[in-house]
This record gives C-alpha cells, structure tokens and sequence, in this order.
C-alpha cells in the first residue's frame, strides 16, 4: 500500500499559522506532562533509594513520623540490648536520634527556613553508612554542623565556616555530607546533647540500629514490638520511608491529573485541526482516489499527518520539559529535585502520540470513507 | 449586536469543530476554577481566625504539630493582663486505611474551647460527645470526605485510636472542620502525653491587646523547661501555611500554563474559522461592511464560543466542588463567586486574545484577494 506521505508534509508547511499553532499547544501540554512525570520520579528517588536494607529504625508506638516520636532516654537498655544488632569492636550500632523540625536562618538574611534537624552520637556515622563529607571536616561537635546538599541548597548554599542559626543560637556549618541522594540529604546534623539542651528536649526521637545481615530484620522488629518493658513500633529503615513517601506522592499525583485534563484539551484542538485539515482538502483527497491511493493509504495518511504534527509537538515539549530538570520544589522539609529522565522523556513522547492518533482517527476516518465522486463535487 | 444572528449561524453551521472549541476552553476553564479554588482554600484558613486569639507553640520550632507546651502554664498566662481566656488544645496526627489519608485529631477541653472556639453541633448532639469519654466531634468537611456517620466507630491507624463520632459540628475557623475533636484526656492517655498540649488557645480583650499580652506571656514562661513563642492566631497560621512550602507556587505554574495552553487552542480553532470563510468575509465586504463590522463579527463569534465553553466548564467544576467539599479533609474547597467571575473573565479574554490576530489579517485582506482565495 503506498501512502502519500510527502504530500503530508507538504499539505503542513502550506499552513504554516495553523500547523505552528497546533504543534505548540501540543508542546505546552508535553511540557507539563513530562515535568510531572520528572516530578513523580524525583521524589520516587529521594525516598526508595533511603535507608539501607540492613538498618531497621525504632520509633514511639503509633507516632505518625520520626518527629513526631519520643522515647525516653533509659529506653535505649532495652532497645541497644536486642539481638543481632551489629557490633564494631566494643561499640554497639545502635544509634539515638533527634529528630526536630527548627526555623532555621541562613547567614545575611532574617527569613525563616523550614528544615529538619537530626542529633546523632559518632555511633551514627557508622550506621547510616551512605553520609559522606564532601567538604570541610566530618562529625559533629558543640554548636557544630554538617549540612546535607539539599539542605545547603534549601538554605541558598550555605558554605562552610558559615553560621546558621536554629533555637535562637548560632551554629557553625563544619562540613557538607552527601548521602547518595537520599532523604537524608535534606537534614542538618548536629551533636545529639547539643541539640537537645537548644531544643530544651530531654527524650529522643528515635533509634537507629544496624543489624548483621537483612534476613534478621524480621525477628528483631519482633523482639522489640514484643518487649513489654518498651512501647516502640519498629520497621526496615526502607520501608519507613517509603510509607513517608506517599504522603508527598500526592503532590505529584495531583500535578500529574492536571496536566492529563489539561492534555484532553489538546486532543480536541489536533482533532479540529485535521478535521479543518480534511474538510479544506476534499478535492485533493478525490484527486488522490481517482489516481489510485486506496482508501486504506488515505487513512493511513491522514493519520500519519496527525501523528507528524503532534509527535513535533511532542518533541518540543519534552524539549522545554528537560528544562525543568534538576529545579526543586520545597514540600515541607523536602526538597525535591524533578528528574527527567528517560521515563519521562517517553512519556512526553508517547502522550503526544496517543493526542495524534486520537485527534487524527475521526478525521482521517472521515477523510477515507469519502466516495470519489461525492470528494471531487465539494469546494 | 445586529450581528449577532450572523454570529450565531455560523457557530452552529460547523457545528463540531464549535463544539471542539467549546470542549476545549470548558477543560481549560474547568482546570483552572478548580485551582483557582484551592488557592481560595488556602486563603480561607487564614481569613477565618480569631481577631483577639494568641496561640502559644513551643520555641524556635517550624513544624507546629512537633509543638509540647505544659498545661502547667495556663495558670501564668490567666494572670497576665488583659487575658480573658485560655485552653489547651493536644494535636495528633494520624491517618485513616492508609498513610496518605491524614487525619488532624485534636484533644480539647471541651467546656474550655467552646468559650474560645465557635462550634455548631449539626447532626448529632454535644452532650453525648461530653457523655462518652471516647466520643468525637467529627468536622463537616473531614465528615463529607470519609463518609463518617453519628453513632459510627472509627479506629485509625496510628495508636489504634478509636472513637465513636458522637456529631458532626461546624465552626468558623475552618481549620478545625477539616478535623476531630476528642476529649484532651482520652488522647493524652492514648498518647501517652498527659499534662501537655500542642499549643493554647489564649483569648484577650480586643485586638489591640495583642502585642503586649503576646511579649508578656513570653517574657513569663522565659524561664521555664519550654520557653515559648506567642503570637496572634493569624501570623500562627501563615508560618503553618509556609510549612506546605512551594505547592501553592507551583499551582499557580500549573494555572499559567493551563492558560497558555487554552490561548493556543482558541487561537488555533478562531484562526481555521476565519481562514475558512476568507470568500465570505469578501462577500460581507462587498456588501458594505466595513472593516470594523467584520473584526466585530469575528471576535464575537470567539467570545461566543469561549463564554459558553466557559460556562460549561465553570458549571463542571462548581458540580465537582460542592461534591468533593475538601482536599484530603485539609483544605476547604470553595467557589466564591468573585472566582466564578474571574473564570468567566478568563474564558472571555482567552477568546479574545485568540480571535485578535487573525480576524486583524482577515480584515486587512483585499477584498479582490479574498474572493479569489480558493482553499
């Protein structure tokens, strides 16, 4: 079957407002598609990739968040003591936490930041074994901090030897830490006493153990849910995030519906856009039956044109959608960077796809059902 | 408006590709009431607080539900001058089947907060709230959006937190109708909590007094475990609100584009009618119209087609409003109709952006070249 397809393209650049307008709705709505999309898959990476398998975190019974738990300082006999947690020489990974929420101000401004704040023992170290200074010194000390990468961008790039200020006292920034982009990233680190005395807290939020291997983590969660001496809730380090997760998944779903209503607009604006396409062109498409295009390469045609028009859309719009990778959007502590990747990127591609063949079906339908005679008669 | 037959012939002679238009901008129109809704959603959280009310949250922190203050307190701050009232209010937050429905309970001293707090017991009755020590007062907008039912036993998941919803109650701030009232003992026992509060409740004598009894009460508790940030209930809010940190920015990116997108559409759609009827419009001119009558014709035909999709889009969204109340019991969804008209006015100017260009060319065109033009 032969399709006519460069008298298609033809037939395109002939109208050259129409086709630019059209393909440029379509890329408006890629665009935001596919910085959805990049969204979504952002935030998919900041909190699946948090935790390691073998670490298991140990929070107050029914505390909705780290934040929100307390446990109180001789808790720790019990829950250091549980088996098969690691140990390193004398030391036991077992690691008390802080987890606070301060306003936090960066140096040469009085605004306010949302941040989270993490007291650790040196213990910590060696159990959230993804932080890793990328500058100045590692650990903490008094009224010393390291600084996550996100957090040092959230606090427009803090540097070391700065000074922030949380609880009404001033901390000196040490280091900056990565944590493989994880969660983490967006937390300051401070000395656990420290922290606790500015805080004017005297339980911890939680504790952080490292176990021997991942299989055991079932049956440590066990023993310590069942220990009647403590009331904790424990869980993988994994999987606390991930259910952390689906509170901020929500942003991205709701931008993700828009943007899919919002490209339901767009298809009824190809759809008209071949149905003109069609109806201006009767004559042509008589011509092209009586010289010997079956009514099958028509329709294929048309529909290719279709496609053509808003896979160009679609180009474009992932294009501008690229853009939008690597900005951040601040939710609560978060800091969520969109990553546009591949998945988006075909994504982008592939709703511009589905908006042309649907928009271009009806039409193209409509296009190839015409008999000869009843297509070379209209004006 | 002698035009306005013609106009009207012509939107039902292409029937369909109207009805595309009118599909498109109603999307658009739809899309961007809602938004522009929740926007008003936001804005009514702050807007309905007490003009004399102070709330007392824990020092230096950003995450108001993180917040422990002692009851212990309320006897200092009764003593400061110009205090009418206070009590504290106990926050938990939980989540209900799973973890991305949350639920804000609040443990409240019932007799105490209806004096700060304007409650309305609709269905249901207060005194069988005050009658079971695991009774609940349930928000209308938390109510509508889980289906929640007087004489109903619900169990959450955190804490396994259980009541029996004794009424549904509407108030004037609306930040409690997204919520539960529970008795403050019976969530600080489940909590293990007793003896403090998220925050207080604290009423003065007018607004005026604000600023004084805010820094005295400060200034009182300076010295205690916890000291404490007082403020009016209204800047409370504002910090909760910059909490959510840049969602609000980004629907209002998402409104933009929308917008953007729907000016393409119509200019798409205006441009193919005026390009199709190139002959006729040399006709009209032929006739006598002047250049001015065929811009009229045009654009009224675009605003035409934009205002009934506009309409329909607008209708739409009110329908989905009204049924959907609230955003995960949070956030108040509400059409007031200042928004309703900036819908109608943003279908309007989307129809008229769209149509300027092209009718411009089509009335400049030679009356000789339009009625030689063959498609």
């Amino acid at each position: 079957m032969r399709v006519p397809l460069k008298y298609n393209v033809r037939s395109l650049l002939q109208r050259k407002s129409r086709t630019t307008l059209t393909i440029l709705g379509i890329a408006a709505v890629v665009a935001v598609f596919t910085a959805m999309v990049g969204l979504g898959q952002g935030m998919a990476a900041s909190f699946a990739k948090t935790g390691s398998p073998d670490n298991i975190v140990v929070l107050q019974k029914g505390a909705f968040s780290l934040s929100l738990s307390s446990l109180s300082r001789n808790s720790g006999d019990v829950i250091r003591y549980v088996s098969h947690v690691r140990k390193a020489g004398d030391r036991i990974l077992a690691s008390p936490e802080l987890v606070i929420e301060p306003w936090t101000t960066a140096p040469g401004s009085d605004k306010p930041h949302f941040m989270s704040a993490r007291g650790v023992s040196s213990t910590f170290f060696s159990v959230a074994d993804t932080v890793r200074t990328v500058e100045g010194a590692s650990g903490v000390g008094a009224n010393r901090v390291l600084v996550g990468l996100g957090a040092q961008r959230k606090l427009g790039g803090v540097r070391v030897g700065d000074t922030i200020g949380m609880f009404g006292e001033p901390w000196q920034v040490s280091g900056i830490f990565e944590a493989k982009g994880t969660n983490l990233e967006f937390e300051i680190l401070a000395d656990l006493d420290n922290l606790m005395r500015a805080a004017k807290r005297t339980e911890y939020s939680c504790y952080t153990l490292k176990l021997d291997s991942p299989d055991v983590a079932e049956r440590a969660i066990a023993l310590l849910e069942n220990d009647r001496r403590v009331l904790v809730t424990a869980m993988r380090e994994q999987d606390y995030y991930a259910s952390s997760a689906k509170v901020y998944a929500v942003v991205a779903n709701v931008g993700l519906l828009v943007s899919l209503i919002v490209t339901l607009g767009a298809v009824f604006g190809g759809m008209n856009t071949m149905y003109t396409a069609v109806a201006g062109r009767m004559r042509e498409i008589g011509t092209l039956r009586a010289i010997g295009f079956s009514r099958g390469s028509i329709l294929i045609s048309f529909l290719a044109e279709s496609l053509l028009l808003s896979v160009a859309g679609g180009v474009i719009g992932v294009a501008l959608g690229c853009f939008a990778n690597g900005l951040r959007l601040s939710v609560g502590v978060a800091n969520i960077r969109f990553v546009v990747g591949s998945g988006a990127i075909l994504g982008g591609l592939a709703l511009s796809a589905v908006v042309g063949v649907v928009g271009g079906l009806l039409p193209a339908r409509g296009a190839a059902r015409m008999t000869i005679v009843e297509a070379m008669r209209r004006i | 408006m002698r035009f306005l037959p013609l106009i009207l012939k012509s939107i039902r002679r292409n029937r369909r590709r109207s009805l595309l238009t009118i599909g498109g901008i109603g999307l658009s129109v739809f899309v961007i009431t809602a938004l522009l809704s929740v926007e008003a959603g936001f804005a009514s959280l702050f807007n309905s607080t007490g003009e004399s009310t102070l709330n007392v949250y824990e020092k230096g922190l950003a995450c108001p539900i993180t917040s422990r203050v002692f009851d212990s307190y309320l006897s200092t701050i009764t003593s400061v001058p110009n205090v009418v009232g206070a009590t504290g209010v106990l926050r938990g937050l939980y989540s209900y089947q799973t973890k991305d429905h949350l639920v804000t309970v609040s443990g409240v001293d019932f007799e105490q907060f209806r004096r700060v707090k304007h409650i309305v017991v609709g269905e249901g009755s207060d005194t069988d709230f005050a009658a079971r020590g695991d009774g609940a007062l349930i928000g209308r907008r938390l109510a509508s959006d889980y289906g929640w039912r007087v004489g109903q036993t619900v169990s959450l998941i955190e804490d396994r937190l259980t009541f029996q919803v004794a009424g549904i109650f509407s108030s004037d701030d609306k930040t409690y109708e997204g919520g539960v009232l529970v008795h403050k003992d019976y969530l600080s026992r489940i909590k293990r909590d007793e003896g403090r509060s998220t925050y207080l409740i604290v009423t003065v004598t007018g607004p005026s007094a604000i600023a004084a009894a805010s820094r005295t009460i400060d200034s009182a508790l300076a010295n205690f475990p916890k000291p404490t940030t007082t403020q009016s209930e209204k800047a409370a809010k504002e910090l909760e609100l910059m909490a959510l940190g840049e969602i609000r920015q980004m629907l209002s990116l998402m409104l933009i584009a929308t917008i953007i997108v729907s000016i393409f559409g119509a200019a798409n759609s205006v441009s193919m009618s005026v390009r199709d009827r190139t002959r006729e419009v040399g006709i009209l001119r032929s006739l006598g119209l002047r250049k001015s009558h065929i811009m009229q014709i045009l654009i009224g035909e675009s605003a035409l087609v934009a205002l009934i999709g506009g309409g329909i889009g607008l209708a739409a969204a009110a329908a989905l409003l009204t049924s959907a109340k609230s955003l995960g019991g949070m956030i108040p969804l509400v059409l007031p109709p200042a928004y309703a008209i900036a819908g109608m006015g943003i279908a309007l100017a989307i129809g008229l952006l769209g149509a300027a260009v092209p009718s411009l060319n089509a009335s400049r065109l030679k009356i000789v070249d339009s009625l030689r033009l063959v498609d």
